[in-house]
């Protein structure tokens, strides 16, 4: 990926010749930075013999696992969590991955329907809001409201999909860096009075579909106008969205080439690319939040790039240490995030991990008894403003209790978060 | 045995039946074919669809819904109704898409999209009628033409055009109009279960379940004129579409998600089991798959045929199975027949069914249970460890799975599996032919142990001989014929589909299992052609 350097309000010529541009944003006084979120979602639990820290004679006082050593440079803006079990996935539809992943950043219990489960149950999507999605329309509006990314997630069901706007309201991961890119630099390298030109015209033809579509709502049933009130909102969203304009300080990379995004040989490549369009989306303020799933839950996939050549999710099974060496890798790519934010600059000048949240989960903790017991969870970043450096236990506290501290460490105000009979408030000894 | 019986014939793929419905209310009278069903009222253009359509109503060929969102998949089907909606991810892709295609025809093929002396208003307003009737699938209301002619003319009035037909364009291709199927049926009588579609409405169902992709002039203006009404009319169309060569396209989308042959090309083999192996073998697994469903289906045309052809195409990149080809063109050879016969003895096939450093006999043996004879195993429980045994150099992989699932926990289950699968044991993990494995022979006896057919159990040798009681059977073709069905419905069956379901059976299995056949019964049945009528409130 070739890059050229923008800086605010500012036309650059490339050396190319061409006017090159992103869009901004006249805002007068950058302000207070903006607060983002990222998530990152592994399959079928962890290598747990290896995984937590062995605890000290206080909580900053601990030795990091062989998973971890990834992360020892990040040490202090990490905090280790323990004892956190995810009770709300304990029971209902589906089977325990489906509910796990179904329930890590919603809290709460998936719907019924028709996706068949490891073990022939049924499942529907998930039944309320993700705390991503939550948490987007309290950072403040972006070009782009949040990325979903993955890395050879291919399940278009319940076990591949981490974020919900609301109830059956999947938000599924984008697998390709090529439509990743495309998503939010699409304009990029455009010259300025060309974007103007698209923007009235895509402005022109929406607001023509919109027509449409409101003609259509007039000789049609109830069920029909319902899904055609929920296709309007997406065109007047997409309309918003193309024609806001983001602000910021920029580095507009060039478009990906195609890779072979959907296998796994190409996951690593796939995952830099990501991460990469990621980072740069935040230095650009295209965005505040991103989910990552890196595969779907209960899938079947080899890793040929760490010689992994049997499922790993029957390697979870046999709690296989082969699983320390896939958990490894992800420790790895959750280190890069939290590297290449401590690296990017705010416009104050400050490190963007400090108004960053990171969490890495699971949708269970212990493949070999599909448990929802001691989640193996990882938080980084200072945006809840916590003491980080820590390796914390509880004693069997629902992870709704977790997500609901984000929530507040976000400013919100709430007091539970998801299903309420599995969320008895915020976290203590966070702040 | 008894206990294990019942793990296995309680989970058939029976469809959950539909809601009960009320008798106290409801003053329909319910019988075995008058019952709730749930139509979906709208459905979305599947990718498959979509670029199908762009290409055959306006010579489009860029296939722009490859970067769209993949659909759900319910029970395998990309076309649940239900399940696919639209999200910011896929109106950005189709407004990408709308300016691409747009971009592209007004350039390069405008007479596919007007045919007009002088580039004027009127030009402009009998693009909107004509080329919005293939588009929406359906003539245009008076208000879809004069807000669609309002745009062009506004837009005309500022730019040049060629921007008033391109932005036009847009719009219609963003228009819900066109991405999706709208059905809403004859106006229902109050004691009707089910109400006839209208005509285009079942002019959309016979094309994209026939073509994946629109109807053309003729089937629309014959559907318009109210003659699809007329069961010799509706079958004389779905004859000539069948003879259509855009046929393969939507009989090869059932094949597609049914086998799951797509999963073909994107294979990875080690490659210290199997050196021959590269991603380049996989693709071509995929073609040659590809191609013999096309011969079977171009000549033959039966499910019989499917089981049993032993034609296998092959290149130079696929010249370990047979000897006869140069170059990267696939070239029909006819195998052994004691070697290769039908689709499940394809390497891709087997490939597919095989694991990444051994073949596989339970995969193999849970395709046959759960696809062809709709009688499928449940899937272990968690607490077992499902991989399989890894290859060592003293035994065969035969006798590796039968001490994996000698225990009696697995055995209810494995005992019904593994006697089909070892039937597949003259093939590796890439699907080659072999007389030995580890240098011991292969043993590929085997036996059905159980079917609801009861001429159907006993034991065979080899996957020829087993091909060849399946493709006799009667079970195999009703699962075949109803999976088909029901992808052409795009939703569950319910109770109100056991008619239909019955008699698509019945005539698959009259007709010797004759593909085009079922596809005509299907469009005959009642399910096809109508919908439901819901129940008032």
């Amino acid at each position: 990926m070739t890059r050229r350097s923008l800086s605010r309000r500012m036309v650059l010529r490339a050396s190319g010749g061409l006017a090159v541009a992103l869009p901004l944003l006249a805002h007068a006084d950058p302000g207070p930075a903006p607060k983002r979120f990222v998530f990152c979602y592994q399959p079928n639990g962890v290598y747990v013999p290896q995984w937590f820290p062995t605890a000290g004679a206080s909580e900053s006082d601990f030795t990091l696992g062989p998973i971890h050593q990834s992360l020892a440079p990040y040490r202090q803006h990490c905090l280790w969590l323990a004892g956190l079990d995810m009770k709300v996935a304990v029971s209902g539809a589906g089977e325990q991955h489906q509910r796990g992943i179904g329930a890590v950043l919603t809290g709460s219990k998936i719907n019924t329907g028709n996706f068949v489960g490891n073990d022939g149950t049924k499942a529907g999507w998930g039944s309320s809001i993700s705390i991503d999605q939550k948490l987007v329309s309290m950072v403040g509006q972006t070009r782009v409201p949040s990325l979903q990314l993955g890395i050879n997630a291919k399940e278009r069901d319940v076990s591949g999909c981490v974020s919900y706007a609301g109830a059956d309201q999947p938000l599924l991961p984008q697998n390709d860096p090529r439509v990743t890119f495309r998503n939010l630099f699409s304009d990029a390298g455009t010259p300025v009075d060309e974007v103007e030109k698209i923007r009235r015209r895509r402005g022109s033809v929406l607001d023509a579909v919109l027509g449409q579509i409101t003609e259509l709502k007039t000789r049609v049933g109830t069920a029909e106008k319902k899904r055609l009130d929920a296709h309007f909102t997406k065109v007047r969203e997409l309309e918003t969205r193309l024609t806001a304009l983001p602000p910021g300080t920029c580095t507009t990379p060039s478009q990906p080439g195609a890779i072979d995004f959907e296998t796994e040989a190409a996951m690593p490549e796939v995952a830099r690319l990501q991460i990469e369009l990621m980072v740069l989306a935040f230095q650009c303020d295209l965005t505040r939040v991103a989910t990552f799933m890196f595969s779907d839950a209960k899938n079947h996939i080899a890793l040929p790039f760490l010689n992994i050549t049997s499922d790993v999710h029957n390697l979870t099974h046999l709690a296989d240490p082969q699983v320390a060496v896939r958990d490894t890798w992800q420790a790895q790519q959750f280190a890069s995030i939290l590297g290449k934010l401590e690296m990017a600059r705010e416009a104050d000048g400050s490190s963007m991990i400090q108004n960053s949240l990171m969490f890495w989960g699971s949708d269970v903790s212990l493949g070999s008894t599909h448990s929802h017991e001691n989640m193996p969870f990882v938080v980084a970043g200072h945006a809840a403003g916590w003491r980080m450096g820590r390796f914390v236990k509880y004693s069997g506290l629902n992870h709704n209790n977790l997500l609901v501290s984000m929530l507040q460490g976000f400013g919100g105000t709430a007091t539970s978060f998801g299903d309420p009979a599995f969320c008895t408030g915020p976290l203590s000894g966070l702040t | 045995m008894l206990a294990a019986l019942g793990v296995l014939a309680g989970c058939p793929a029976v469809k959950p039946p539909a809601d009960p419905v009320d008798a106290g209310t409801d003053p329909r009278v319910v019988t075995e074919c008058n019952a709730a069903s749930s139509e979906v009222p709208m459905r979305l253009l599947t990718r498959a669809e979509y670029d199908n359509t762009l290409r055959d109503v306006l010579g489009d060929t860029s296939q722009p819904a490859r970067d769209f969102p993949r659909e759900p998949l319910a029970e395998g089907w990309d076309n649940d109704g239900n399940l696919n909606k639209v999200t910011d991810e896929s109106v950005t892709r189709y407004l990408e898409a709308a300016e691409a295609v747009s971009t592209a025809a007004v350039a390069t093929r405008s007479s596919q999209l007007y045919q007009c002396a002088t580039k004027d208003s009127a030009c402009g307003a009998s693009f909107v009628i004509t080329v919005g009737r293939r588009l929406f699938r359906r003539t245009l209301t008076q208000e879809e033409v004069s807000s669609l002619v309002t745009f062009f003319n506004r837009t005309l009035a500022s730019n040049d055009f060629d921007t008033a037909m391109t932005w036009t364009l847009q719009v219609m291709l963003q228009s819900p109009q066109f991405l999706y199927r709208f059905e809403e049926g004859q106006p229902p009588k109050s004691t009707d279960w089910r109400t006839p579609l209208l005509g285009p409405e079942l002019a959309t169902r016979l094309s994209y379940l026939i073509w994946a992709s629109a109807p053309d002039d003729e089937l629309l203006t014959v559907a318009e004129a109210g003659m699809l009404a007329d069961p010799d009319v509706l079958q004389a169309q779905a004859k000539r579409m069948l003879a259509d060569p855009k046929a393969i396209d939507g009989k090869g989308r059932f094949f597609n998600l049914w086998l799951r042959l797509d999963d073909i090309s994107g294979l990875e083999k080690s490659t210290a089991a199997y050196p021959q192996f590269s991603p380049a073998l996989a693709q071509a697994w995929r073609s040659s798959i590809g191609l013999f469903i096309e011969d079977v289906l171009a000549h033959d045309g039966t499910l019989p045929a499917l089981l049993t052809s032993n034609a296998l195409f092959v290149n130079d990149t696929m010249s370990m199975y047979a000897p006869s080809s140069s170059g990267a063109m696939f070239t029909k050879v006819m195998m052994p027949i004691e070697q290769r016969s039908g689709l499940l003895t394809q390497p891709g096939f087997l490939a597919r069914l095989g694991a990444p450093d051994q073949s596989s006999p339970i995969r193999r043996g849970v395709f046959v249970l759960d696809k062809l004879l709709c009688q499928t195993p449940p899937p272990p429980p968690p607490s077992v460890n499902t991989t399989p045994p890894a290859p060592n150099t003293g035994t065969t992989t035969r006798e590796r799975f039968a001490q994996h699932t000698k225990e009696t926990s697995c055995k209810g289950c494995h005992g019904f599996i593994d006697p089909i699968g070892f039937g597949f044991e003259h093939f590796d993990g890439i699907g080659a032919f072999r007389e030995t494995d580890n240098g011991k022979a292969v043993d590929a006896t085997g036996s059905i142990v159980y079917a609801s057919e009861a001429a159907l159990p006993g034991p065979f040798d080899g996957a020829t001989q087993l091909m060849a009681k399946l493709a006799k059977s009667t079970q195999v073709h009703d699962c075949v014929s109803k999976e088909w069905l029901r992808f052409a419905m795009g939703r569950g069956l319910g109770d109100g589909d056991a008619c239909s379901v019955q008699q698509v059976q019945t005539q698959f299995v009259k007709a010797g299992g004759n593909f085009d056949a079922l596809l005509l019964s299907i469009v005959g049945s009642d399910s096809f052609r109508t919908r439901p009528v819901e129940t008032q409130p």
